[in-house]
Formats: C-alpha cells, structure tokens, sequence
C-alpha cells in the first residue's frame, strides 16, 4: 500500500473485512423483523424461511465488495466495479467536495471506517467506499489534497489545499487542530434537544406502530389493565390519575428521546475551517462531515415553543444535490446547529454568508385576504368537526352530553390560531437575499441569497383564482433539505407576479455558483 | 406582462384541426430573442389529442379484456361483474371526451417566452402555472420528440436546472427545428463560464 505517484499506479482493494458491513444493513433490515416475528407470532413458523430471502442479496454484495478496485491517478480517483459488466467512474479530484468517515463501534474496533466521497452534482455521496482502513483513508485523503492542490491555483479556492493536515489528524492528534469549535452542545443541551416534543413524539408513534403491526396491545391486554387499574380506584385522585399517567408517558418517552439524542448528537461540535464547516457528532457511531460553506444553497432557523421559553433555536442548511435525498444520512447533517442560543444565530449565519444578516430584514405581511381566507377555512373544517361529533352523539349514544360543551372548541381553537399564524408569517425581499418567517408554534424562518435562485414558479389553482391570490415558489438546489423553503402562500395575485419577475430578475444579475 | 386571458373562448378543434395531414411547416421567427410569449404549435393540440385517444384505446381494451376473462373464468361474480361493466360504459367515454377536449381547454393558458434573461413557461388549466428561469441557471437541456410528435412535425425543449421540484422545465408542443434552435440558443448561454 504504498503510492509513487510516477509509476503506473497500483489497484486498491477494500478493506478484508467489507462485506460484513455491506451486509450491515441487509442483516438489520431483515433480521430485526425476522426474529420480532419469531417471538412475537403464535401460528406457523414459516416466516424462518425469510432471512433466505437475503440470500441474492448476499451473493450480489460478495460480488461487489470482491470486485471493487480502486486507483488514486495523479488528478483522479477511479473505481472500478464488476467482473462481467465493468463500471469504471472518475471522480477528479477537483471535483470532489466532501471526503466524510463515518465509525460506527465495530468500525473502531476494527480501525476501519465508511468513507463518503461527494461531488457537487446528484444527491449524496458520489461514491461510497465501504469500507476503508484508517491508513488507506489518509492516504485518499492526502491523495485528494494534493491533487487538488495542484490544480488548486486554477481553481481559486484557496482554502481546500488544507485537508491535508486533515489527513494526518487522527485519533491521537486531535487535540492539534487549531480552530476552536463555534459551537459545542453539553449534556444540558442535549436534553434541551430532548425535550422538545416534536423529537420526544415521535417514539410514540413507532411504539404505537409496533404495538399494531404485532398486536402486543391484545397480548399484554395494555386497554384492559388500565381500565381495570382505573376502577380499582387507581392512585386515588379521581381525574387526576389520567393526568398523572399521561405525565408519566411523556417523562418516559422523553427518556426515549434523550438516548436517541445522546446517540445522534453527543459530543457534537461544529468547527469552521477556512470555507468549510466540520461537524463531529455520535456516541456509538461517530460521524464527521464537512459543509463547504458556498455550497449551502438555504438556510432555515426553527424554533418549537419549548425552545422559544428556553431562548434555544436550531439551525439547519440545505446543500446542494442533498435536497431530495430523505436518506436519514443526509437527514441529520443538514443541522448544522442541533442546538444554540438564539443570540447565536446572527453570529453563524454570517459565517454562512455575510448577506444573510446584512441588515435587519424589512418585512412585508401577507394580504389581509389570506387571513380571511384562513379563517374561512377555519369555519369549515370546525363545523365539520362540530357535526361529526354531534352526529356520534345522536347516532351512536356512547358519547356522552357533556361532550356536546365540546362542540365550539375546534372552531375557535382553529380560528384563533389563523390569527397567530397570520401574524407570524411575513416575508423580506432585498438586493441579495430573501427571508420567509411562518408558524406560531413550530416557528421557522428561511434564507436564501438571489444567486443560488434556480427558478421561480407562480401558481394559481381553481380557489386562488377566486380570491385573485397565487402562490410563489421559489426553488433552489438545496430543495427540501431544511423542512422549510421559501414558498408563499395566498399572496395577492399581482404582488405575486411583481415579485416573480422581481426575483428572476435580481436572480438573472447573480451568478450562481455550486461551490 | 402579459396575464393569462380570463374570458377567451378557446379556440374549437374544428378550428384547429382542418389543416390536412403532410402539416405546413411553420414558418419560424427569425428574431427569436427577445420575444413575447409565444403560443404554442397548434398541431399540439392534435398530438395531445392522438396521444389521449391512444390512452383511451389502450386502457378501454385493457380493461374490457379483463373484464371478459374475468367474466368468462368466473372469477369475478355477477354482483361485482355488472357494476364494473357499467363503470366502465361510464368511466371510457368520458375518459375519452375530456381527454379529447382537455387540449382545447387547455391550449390558451400555455406559452413561452425567451427573452435576454430568462426561459418563461405557462401551462396548466385547472391549476395555472407560470415558471420563469433564469437562463445563467440552465445546465444542460433536452430535445425530445416522441413518435406521436414526430407524426406532427413536433418537439418538446426540456431545460434542466439545478432546483429541485422545478429541476426539469418542460416546453411542449414547439416545431422540431425551432426546438433545437431553442436549444442551441439556450447553450449559447451557459458557456458563460456558469457551468459546475
């Protein structure tokens, strides 16, 4: 394994112990289901049968893992997969954005780990080289480095001859890089991440889902023992017992949560290195990525209530190419802050860029008929609800009278809401940026500089039309990636066709750039 | 700018469809930029229809051979059997009537525009869109004719961007040629050192 550059270069292979973690996945995604079935089903035992299944799967993974070569040429990378059909790809050095590792526990134990190559085109990782050794992995790292660096004047982007020191950093070494983290998240702070609901939630709807999928509801007979703890009297406190429990669920999931954070994020940090963001993050499977700064195409800053009195917010960016991949990779590396207080924010967006926080945004409201609108639609849907529940109570005769004091509450819940939602959501048009806030409880506020504009869409369906209202959607490369974008809703037909023609315009004048 | 016109009958197929079938090519502008927003090849009409009516006789053949077999074998019964032929006398010739006229209906929100910035589209009759890129944004671009177009002398431009929902802009119903002078005009323009 050793690399003269002016020879004919050697062929590299992966490293001897790949294919176990190519077949990670395929074993977690057919034996954790197969062994849930083996203990969980009563009749026949003939799903045993099914880890067979993986058997193709299994020999198509032998094939790949034992063909895979790879060359480090002076100026590019090529991977050469398949016997039979072969598949030869360059990747120029040049050309190659991002080199992240990613270890899980027996990736370290065996000093190996999955290197992701990214190119500034498609979504995620260019090439996976699944997996490497440490060694091999500096050396594509300083292969990548030096080829870039070689080509680097031409390129102008000073800052990416430095992964080199990158390459040499290692476990050892890490207390020699020299930038000082921006951000750190400490254990308060992953708790803070914790409890926020719209986190903590969502084990609940996988317990439920498995509780369904297996009918563990009616094996453990869950409804039946709480319904007989409750008319033994429960803890006493009449009402309050359903209080209390409920408390007790959400402390419990939010234990959930915790451990799901504490994996995701534990010992995150966020460094700036030249023109590019680092990110370490993981307990158990530790993750390192890196963000080029100018390849950020949307910025978008949430805030949940919790968060909102905790003074806490989340910072999330979209990539380019990253914006339709929902892998979960892709998923958890677009926050590029977990966590930070909310006088953080201006600070790490002009590290993004320094237009985002130029001035203070100079916000426009959305037409007084959008509200009107809402609030129609608010009228609906609650006498929709209204009715059902006042047909349950004629109809069916379980629903008790009481119940009918009920019958106004979503209609106000709904049209009071509107109002808030109304009021938060405004939209800031300037030279060089736009900036799009929404939402009352789940707030978020987006970002997006004129030059990474790919298209501006105006829509306008049947209901618009009526209300001379038009929707503008402003696409970017960076797509869905932040769970935000900048589309507005319910505009005023010509204000929506003014700032179309606006933004394109502004849009035409800046150049973009992928990097 | 021009809005889409509200109140225009739109243009009946006996209007459009007379011209007889070796179609006239059409003559193109030679100024092609600026221009105003375009209408599109009314032979698209035409094609959009050939192309519903294929549908229509693929799916109604599909669908009633299925029937029959099912019928036949006894597979399905008679209480299922009937209520499904009826659908179907229902469900194909209307399938086959609005298909027919939906590119009537349609023809008068559709458009395009080149001007020396941007590649405008409009298109869509229930919901309207109107979708403007800027031309620095294009990365590279299309010319597809499918055999029903090919049969009308006609081509679509698409024009592939960076974005993501909107990564693929589609203009239908141009002549051939005109769409590959589109679409060389448009390359012209991405060779201003915007590429990757």
């Amino acid at each position: 394994m050793t690399a003269t550059p002016s020879e004919p270069v050697p062929s590299r292979r992966l490293h001897g112990s790949s294919l176990i973690f190519r077949l990670f996945p395929l074993i977690q995604s057919f034996l954790v289901p197969a062994l849930l079935v083996f203990f969980l089903s009563s009749d026949g035992r003939w799903q045993l049968w099914l880890p067979l299944l993986i058997l193709p799967a299994f020999l198509i993974e032998l094939y790949r893992t034992r063909t895979l070569r790879y060359r480090l040429e002076e100026d590019e990378l090529v991977i050469t997969t398949g016997r039979w059909f072969r598949n030869e790809r360059h990747i120029p050095y040049t050309r190659i954005q991002n080199i992240d590792l990613v270890q899980g526990p027996l990736h370290r134990l065996l000093s190996v780990g999955e290197v992701r190559l990214e190119t500034a085109s498609g979504a995620g990782a260019e090439a996976k080289l699944i997996v490497l050794s440490r060694s091999a992995e500096i050396e594509l790292r300083q292969a990548v480095a030096q080829g870039r660096y070689a080509a680097g004047v031409a390129l102008a982007e000073p800052a990416e001859g430095e992964p080199a020191s990158e390459g040499a950093e290692d476990e050892a070494a890490a207390t020699t890089v020299p930038p000082k983290p921006i951000l750190r998240l400490s254990f308060g702070e992953l708790a803070r991440i914790a409890v926020d609901p719209g986190r903590s939630l969502i084990p609940l709807g996988v317990l439920f889902g498995l509780g369904w999928e297996f009918d563990l509801f009616e094996r453990f007979q869950v409804w039946n023992r709480v319904e007989e703890w409750f008319e033994a009297g429960g803890l006493g406190y009449g009402w309050l017992d359903g209080l209390l429990l409920a408390v007790a669920a959400f402390i419990l999931l939010t234990l959930f949560s915790l451990i799901g954070t504490t994996l995701l994020f534990y010992g995150f940090e966020l460094r700036q290195v030249d023109d590019q963001f680092r990110i370490r993050r993981g307990l158990l499977t530790k993750v390192r990525a890196t963000v080029p700064r100018r390849r950020i195409q949307l910025v978008s800053v949430h805030q949940s209530l919790i968060h909102l009195w905790m003074d806490r917010v989340r910072v999330r960016v979209g990539t380019a190419g990253q914006g339709s991949s929902e892998e979960e990779d892709g998923q958890e590396e677009s926050w590029l802050a977990p966590l930070c207080s909310s006088r953080q924010v201006e600070g790490l967006l002009s590290e993004i860029d320094a237009r985002f926080v130029a001035s203070e945004p100079d916000w426009r409201p959305f037409p007084r008929a959008a509200l009107q609108r809402a609030r129609r639609r608010a009228v609906r849907w609650g006498v929709l609800l209204a009715g059902i529940l006042l047909a349950a109570w004629k109809w069916t005769g379980e629903v008790p009278d009481e119940a009918l004091y009920a019958l106004p509450i979503p209609m106000v819940w709904l049209w009071v809401t509107a109002g808030w939602s109304y009021r938060r959501r405004a939209f800031a048009m300037d030279g060089q940026r736009l900036v799009l806030q929404e939402g009352w409880w789940k707030r978020r506020t987006t970002y997006v500089l004129m030059e990474k504009v790919q298209s501006v869409e105006c829509a306008s369906g049947i209901f618009d039309r009526r209300w001379q209202q038009a929707h503008l959607n402003v696409d970017t490369a960076g797509g869905n990636a932040t769970g935000h974008r900048f589309a507005l809703h319910w505009l005023a037909r010509d204000t929506a066709q003014a700032l179309q023609q606006e933004i394109v315009a502004r849009a035409a004048r800046a150049r973009f750039r992928w990097s | 700018m021009e809005d889409e016109p509200i109140a225009e009958p739109p243009p009946s197929p006996e209007e459009l469809a007379p011209s007889v079938e070796p179609a006239p090519e059409v003559v193109e502008p030679l100024e092609l930029i600026p221009c105003g927003r375009q209408e599109l090849d009314p032979r698209w009409i035409r094609a959009e229809q050939m192309a519903s009516r294929i549908f229509v006789i693929c799916f109604g053949l599909g669908t009633a051979i299925a029937l029959i077999t099912l019928g036949v074998i006894g597979l399905l019964d008679r209480n299922i059997l009937i209520p499904a032929v009826a659908l179907w006398l229902i469900a194909i010739p209307s399938i086959a009537v609005v298909g027919y006229r939906w590119p009537v209906w349609e023809y008068p929100y559709c458009g395009w525009r080149l001007t020396d910035q941007t590649l405008d589209v409009w298109k869509g009759l229930l919901r309207r869109y109107e979708i403007r890129v800027p031309r620095t944004r294009v990365q590279y671009t299309d010319v597809i004719q499918g055999p029903v177009q090919r049969r009308f002398g006609l081509g679509s431009l698409q024009v592939h961007v960076a974005g993501t929902e909107d990564a693929t802009i589609t203009v239908p119903g141009l002549p051939h040629a005109l769409a590959l002078r589109l679409r060389d005009e448009l390359l012209e323009d991405t060779h201003d050192g915007d590429a990757v």
